[in-house]
């Protein structure tokens, strides 16, 4: 029996002193504190945490959303939405960057392309999704610049592209910045072979190549001008007769004159997408010659910016894949609330073919509130049946109203509200003759770190 | 001709030891200031939320230390405003005994006067026009990498800089954005009004001055936005003449107790709100 506790007090012993070695803050302290210190020093964290509940209503139809026409539908839900961004500066030359979100709704699941299951983590489809994973490398004294892996790719205004996308991007400045020029590759993107709907994500094609070519210039302060050439080979792999080549010409143009400020897009898109027809072997190919436009006209006087805007693209609203339908690679336009949107909420689209809208804007700040109101009168690009020998291309009026007020710097609350005012075209595409309005309602708070 | 030579030389080498920078040893100010029973600090001319008028009456954080330093020596305080280049020549002139005016620690001025402890830190920051920013916010999700700070400006090759003449912030702008374009103003708010104006895209100084000016004129919050620092900080101190132990002892110990009694915290939070 002493025998047995000499030796547990032996191995106790023994057990304490390899503790003691193994977890003893100074023997590895200097070691560790030299990566932890330039690790620590050289990671940068940002991003934000952001929640908004969503309240719709209508009695009228609204594609996604409300299917009917008859009773008056509600839909209620709570986002919740957290963004990392990690950098981590390896050299003066090259970063690491990653980018990934948390996301989750609450509520009801009547809106398409919301998955509205649950809270936990993992049990409402995707809650944790990786953005970017990506490095860039500087040279010459920064003026070229390489960017390699998962990024995000865009143009200006997002009319054609505002993706994440696995790619090269590589820019070069001259001029002392007077000039900088840009070259992407982007070989895939997220869900590519999915159609999300109106809007995103471009047919069933999965094979894609896309190759960007853009430059940047200002002549002087009150004056940009960038414009691009981009170029998409799409094919569907599995069913390899269908495929699309388009090409885009674009400029967007910033003037400022004092108190006024123009800004100005203009894209002309051209060329071919081949599909295979549903009863034969034999392959319909549309050719395709379209535009976009984009006018903002502003003035600002104190706290107060008045703007004027107008813009639309050529197409048949209800066919995506038309002789004159402007196409997007993955656009993200937002021009309101509830027609042309991809700020979440109820959405009519989020790109801009064969619909045409003009408006107000009129912005205010006083103390830490900032107030937004805006009227948009949106018609279709052509002429819609209405009934036998009656045409029209009224589609609606919006109107909306934001409001945000920064309760501190970084923390603030906002609240949004939206009326569609349905009109002939809009109903005509809709098939119903009702005229409900639909309702949009958001209030929400965002904490940025 | 050989006392020719030798004046020459002479006066060469005079001249010389003339015009090098040395420091003026100035070891017996906190003697004189007891002796005195006054101190003679050294103000900015304007420098809000740190020295500012309000109904014809001097107000700010500094002003508030000032007094509390006067009262901890027991001495009367007086104040003289001094412009930003003439700091350190009038230290060392005996023109003030110290100077409280949101002065930077910098390794040019540390060659000719000593700094306290600092009292406070702030960031290089830019205020700047939103829409000489680009576009990185999509949509919902998407993002470009957005500009969250003065050190994300260097993507932007064309932006324009406007800069304070002599400030610590010339010289940061000229060495890290040595490719951007300059513009240089004699004022903050001339710095402020090539903003508005568009002559420049943003105004570089520290981000306490700007939070502040952006807090006072609220309505330019819906066009204009301030990018900070990120990690790197500027410590503002009290400004001492070189050589002086004790001056120098005596004013760190109060420093660490205003900081330790939250004093600056508070009058920060008074002078912002005001």
């Amino acid at each position: 029996m002493r025998k047995l506790v000499k030796g547990k007090l032996k191995f106790s012993y023994i057990l304490f002193l390899f503790i003691a070695i193994i977890f003893s803050p100074n023997l590895y302290a200097e070691e560790e504190n030299v990566e932890l210190d330039k690790n620590i020093k050289n990671l940068s964290f940002s991003g934000f945490f952001r929640t908004r509940l969503w309240h719709f209503q209508s009695k009228n139809v609204f594609p996604g959303s409300f299917e009917d026409d008859i009773t008056e539908k509600y839909v209620t839900y709570q986002d919740l939405f957290l963004r990392n961004r990690f950098l981590l500066k390896v050299s003066s030359n090259i970063e690491i960057k990653t980018v990934f979100d948390i996301f989750t709704v609450f509520g009801e699941s009547v809106i398409n392309n919301i998955d509205t299951k649950g809270g936990a983590l993992g049990s409402a489809g995707i809650n944790l999704k990786t953005r970017n994973l990506y490095l860039t490398y500087a040279l010459l004294s920064q003026k070229m610049q390489f960017a390699l892996g998962l990024q995000p790719f865009s143009l200006p205004g997002g009319y054609i592209l505002a993706s994440d996308g696995t790619g090269i991007k590589m820019s070069y400045d001259i001029f002392k910045g007077f000039w900088n020029s840009y070259i992407y590759y982007i070989k895939a993107y997220d869900n590519s072979k999915e159609n999300f709907g109106e809007g995103f994500g471009n047919y069933n094609f999965n094979d894609n190549d896309i190759y960007v070519w853009g430059s940047k210039t200002s002549f002087n302060e009150n004056y940009s001008l960038e414009f691009y050439y981009v170029y998409q080979k799409d094919l569907d792999l599995n069913y390899d007769a269908d495929w699309a080549k388009l090409n885009w010409v674009g400029c967007h143009n910033k003037f400022f004159i004092n108190k006024y400020f123009i800004e100005l897009a203009l894209i002309y898109n051209s060329g071919k997408i081949r599909e295979k027809t549903d009863d034969s072997a034999n392959n319909e190919t549309t050719n395709v010659k379209a535009g976009l436009f984009d006018l903002w006209l502003g003035f600002r006087y104190e706290a107060l910016e008045f703007a004027l805007k107008v813009k639309g693209a050529t197409g048949n609203i209800t066919h995506r894949i038309h002789s004159n339908s402007f196409q997007d690679i993955r656009a993200s336009n937002s021009f309101t609330s509830l027609i042309i949107d991809n700020t979440g909420g109820l959405s009519y689209r989020g790109s801009l073919y064969g619909i045409l809208g003009q408006g107000i804007e009129i912005k205010y700040a006083f103390s830490n509130f900032e107030l937004l109101t805006r009227y948009v009168h949106f018609r279709t690009a052509n002429k819609i049946n209405i009934q036998e020998n009656k045409k029209s291309n009224y589609f609606g009026d919006e109107y909306e109203i934001q409001g945000k007020y920064n309760i501190e710097e970084y923390f603030s609350i906002f609240i949004n509200g939206a009326v569609f005012n349905p009109n002939e075209a809009y109903t005509s595409i809709m098939q119903t003759d009702n005229k409900n309005h639909i309702y949009e309602f958001m209030i929400g708070g965002r904490v940025d770190y | 001709m050989k006392k020719i030579v030798f004046y020459i030389i002479y006066i060469f080498v005079f001249s010389y030891y003339l015009t090098a920078e040395e420091p003026v040893i100035r070891e017996n100010t906190f003697n004189d200031i007891i002796r005195k029973k006054e101190i003679k600090i050294g103000i900015s001319m304007n420098y809000p939320p740190l020295n500012f008028e309000k109904d014809n009456k001097k107000i700010g954080i500094e002003i508030e230390m000032a007094n509390s330093l006067a009262e901890f020596l027991n001495v009367k305080p007086v104040f003289i405003p001094l412009s930003v280049d003439s700091y350190v020549n009038a230290l060392e002139k005996k023109e003030v005994d110290v100077i409280l005016a949101g002065l930077s620690r910098d390794l040019i001025r540390a060659k000719r006067i000593w700094f306290s402890e600092p009292y406070f830190q702030v960031t290089p920051a830019v205020f700047t026009d939103k829409k000489k920013i680009p576009q990185t916010k999509f949509g919902e999700f998407f993002e470009e990498t957005p500009y969250k700070n003065i050190w994300d400006l260097k993507r932007k090759q064309n932006f324009i800089f406007a800069v304070k003449k002599a400030s610590v912030y010339e010289d940061l702008i000229k060495t890290e954005f040595s490719e951007h374009r300059l513009v240089i103003v004699e004022n903050n708010q001339q710095g402020i009004d090539s903003v508005l104006t568009g002559k420049a895209f943003g105004f570089v100084h520290d981000s306490l001055f700007l939070e502040y000016y952006m807090q006072e004129n609220s309505k330019l919050k819906s066009g204009y936005v301030i990018l900070k620092g990120g990690k790197r900080a500027e410590k503002i101190c009290v400004g001492l003449p070189f050589g002086d132990i004790i001056l120098k002892n005596q004013i760190n110990l109060w420093v660490g107790e205003l900081i330790r009694q939250g004093l600056i915290e508070k009058w920060l939070q008074e002078h912002m709100n005001q």
